[in-house]
């Protein structure tokens, strides 16, 4: 592993055991992140980002299962890299890093708190858990994590039930809960996706600050494009399964190679030319169910640069377009042996 | 443009902590408390507050479809001005062909029993408009305005994606040819590249149709995308309600300003500066005196917290409810950072290789 990567995802497959036959829902991704980056995993329902971001603490229901790859973490420690592909699925190896060193938060707060505990025995639980404190400590360590995350008088909420708060306060118990223990990755599954624009603003606030005063690194799961432009340093954009462009946020979002990233960035209504009411660019048709995988490049049957014979044969090879942009489509490899003759 | 709806003083109590058979409610759920506006035909009027601001109980306390506890809502019909209010059960439901709705979730508005013919076609049975081949003809029609593959009417809603089940509930509300549209938000349940397809829907139909849309949403990004013009709800009442362009660039309201820095722009070179808003929502129950947004406004004075701001015309056709409306500079939408729209966003072509 390089220097600076604190995690690092290589070629890794995932199945859905459906009836005993293996339908492929995420098929060799890769990706690395760097110590204090936020990495974006974006796309529509069905890309395959949640059970990526699932799959990296192994915690994959049932149904779904990793067959090959590799998931590469380095320990703050200095120790040689952690393969957790190779680890027991509930073993103790992975329950001390999971909720310790890399730490999760979920879309909808309410449902990863229990309604009959305070907020201070939740959080204080995880913190006796796992850095083996006292009740004393760990409710002080709590009021400090609950203040931290920009709670209004901690001293009283660390008494109070989950439904005495309000969905943003939620948000932010469930960030608090996920800091107990000062983990070094935070994997962010659509985060402020259920939260009003005004309460989003302060999670990104909030997670924004952790990033640039903890250094926290953070894999950040949305489907949003103006969250990513807000939160990102580098950005990997998924379909049906595989990453189909990766590169900073500034590449992805000025230089867009891959059709789906164009067409999925001409779609989105932007606040910039409100007086030409234009026509939105949408993509025709819809993503196709994982029982209906279209043959070659997943995209193929909604892309306007469709190649006959060639994108519905076999997938795209990747291309790296420069040392950070990366793309698997055609029409880029063709260019690059148009270059190299 | 003529008036197709104007609406005042619309208020939606609801009763709660009930005592007891005969007893009184130990209060009421301000949902909606006191709402008057205009709807011209052929326009659409966007509506956008947070959770709890109480912009779907006033969507559907303009049909009806919650009964208001008091207001006015005077809809004009052929030439003559309909008083909804005075309609009994019988008129009301007569006026509902002309007043529909389309919902959220494509998921749980469709019959899982009825194939997709039957669905759109069950107004049209239930209201004894047309049967035979002519109820047949009008199906077909909708449904290929709508953007569906006619070979697969005969198929239920659960074989459809999320798209193609709006696009069904947009046929199905449709059908009858209504002047008048709620759409609750229609588009927030569908991925990126299906709510362009299903806004560009809209857009077509209110040309073909000349319809008119009560358009309801939280994503601002939509909204100003899909609005003449715009209302923003706080706490069960109209803060500003303005041209699109207006109410994004240049608000007057302190929450407005609140909810338009806060909208992340899709492009990284603008990093959001958002207006931050202190302290919770207070509970419709117990508003507070004075303004309802004076305990999180910044600009708020003694004025705010004592006496109510009227919604009044600060320029034409730019109504506000603040005190302070012209001393007040305040945020617009993209008023983070500067930078030029990048030339490629505009063209959807692609160059390979570059």
């Amino acid at each position: 592993m390089q220097n600076d990567v604190i995690l690092e995802v290589h070629n890794l497959h995932i199945t859905l055991d459906f009836d005993g036959e293996d339908i492929p829902v995420v098929q060799g991704i890769d990706f690395e992140l760097s110590a204090g980056k936020v990495l974006a995993l974006v796309g529509e329902s069905g890309c395959g980002k949640s059970v990526t971001s699932q799959a990296l603490l192994r915690l994959l229901p049932r149904e779904l299962r990793i067959t090959s790859g590799q998931i590469n973490f380095q320990a703050a420690d200095g120790q040689a890299p952690v393969d957790f592909v190779s680890l027991a699925k509930d073993g103790k190896k992975i329950r001390e890093i999971r909720g310790n060193q890399i730490a999760m938060i979920f879309q909808e707060p309410m449902s990863s708190f229990s309604v009959l505990h305070t907020i201070g025995n939740q959080i204080g639980e995880v913190i006796r858990l796992h850095l083996k404190a006292s009740k004393a400590e760990a409710r002080a360590l709590t009021v400090e994590l609950l203040d931290k995350v920009g709670i209004p008088d901690p001293a009283r909420a660390v008494d109070q039930y989950p439904y005495e708060f309000s969905g943003g306060m939620r948000q932010r118990g469930m960030i608090a809960k996920a800091l107990a223990c000062n983990p070094s990755v935070l994997i962010a599954d659509e985060p402020t996706t259920a939260l009003d624009v005004t309460i989003q603003a302060q999670v990104l606030e909030l997670l924004r600050r952790l990033k640039a005063d903890d250094g926290m690194s953070m894999i950040f799961i949305t489907h949003d494009l103006g969250v990513v432009a807000q939160i990102a340093d580098d950005v990997a954009i998924m379909y049906m399964g595989r990453i189909v462009e990766k590169g900073p946020v500034g590449e992805i979002f000025g230089n867009p190679q891959h059709p789906y990233t164009v067409s999925l960035l001409n779609a989105i209504p932007r606040l910039g030319d409100l007086s030409a009411r234009r026509e939105l660019a949408s993509i025709r048709g819809s993503v196709p169910s994982l029982f209906e995988r279209p043959p070659g490049c997943a995209f193929h049957p909604r892309c306007d640069s469709f190649m006959e014979k060639l994108c519905d044969a076999q997938p795209p090879p990747l291309t790296r377009l420069s040392p950070i942009h990366e793309v698997r489509c055609f029409l880029h490899q063709a260019a690059e042996k148009e270059a190299a003759l | 443009m003529s008036k197709l709806l104007k609406i005042t003083d619309i208020k939606v109590h609801f009763p709660i902590g009930k005592a007891g058979f005969f007893g009184r409610p130990a209060g009421y759920v301000r949902a909606v408390d006191g709402v008057s506006f205009e709807i011209q035909r052929g326009e659409t009027l966007g509506l956008v507050g947070e959770s709890g601001s109480g912009k779907t109980t006033l969507g559907r306390a303009v049909l009806r479809a919650i009964e208001p506890t008091g207001g006015q809502i005077v809809y004009e019909h052929d030439g003559t001005s309909v008083d909804i209010m005075a309609l009994d059960r019988k008129g009301l439901r007569a006026m509902w062909r002309h007043m529909q709705m389309i919902f959220q979730d494509p998921y749980s508005s469709l019959n899982p029993r009825m194939t997709v013919r039957d669905v759109i076609g069950e107004p049209l049975i239930a209201n004894k408009l047309a049967k035979g081949s002519a109820l047949s003809d009008r199906v077909v029609d909708m449904a290929q305005r709508c953007g569906l593959d006619v070979e697969h009417l005969g198929r239920f809603p659960h074989a459809f994606s999320g798209g193609q089940r709006q696009r069904i509930a947009i046929a199905r509300a449709l059908i009858l040819h209504p002047e008048f549209i709620v759409c609750d938000e229609a588009v927030s349940a569908l991925d990126v590249s299906i709510q362009a397809q299903i806004l560009n829907l809209l857009a077509d139909l209110q040309v073909q149709l000349n319809l008119t849309y009560l358009f309801i949403a939280h994503d601002l990004a939509a909204v100003a995308y899909a609005c003449d013009r715009v209302a923003v709800m706080y706490l069960g009442q109209i803060a500003e309600i303005a041209p699109t362009e207006k109410l994004y660039y240049t608000p007057k309201h302190p929450y407005t300003e609140a909810l338009m820095s806060a909208i992340p722009e899709a492009d990284p070179s603008r990093v959001m500066q958002p207006v931050f808003l202190t302290g919770e929502r207070p509970s419709p129950t117990n508003p507070p005196d004075g303004c309802r947004f004076q305990t999180r406004c910044r600009y708020a004075t003694d004025a705010c917290r004592t006496s109510i701001p009227k919604l009044r015309e600060h320029a034409t056709g730019h109504w506000v409810a603040c005190h302070h409306a012209e001393e007040l500079t305040l945020k617009g939408a993209l008023e983070h950072g500067v930078a030029a729209r990048p030339a490629h966003l505009d063209s959807p072509t692609i160059q390979a290789g570059t």
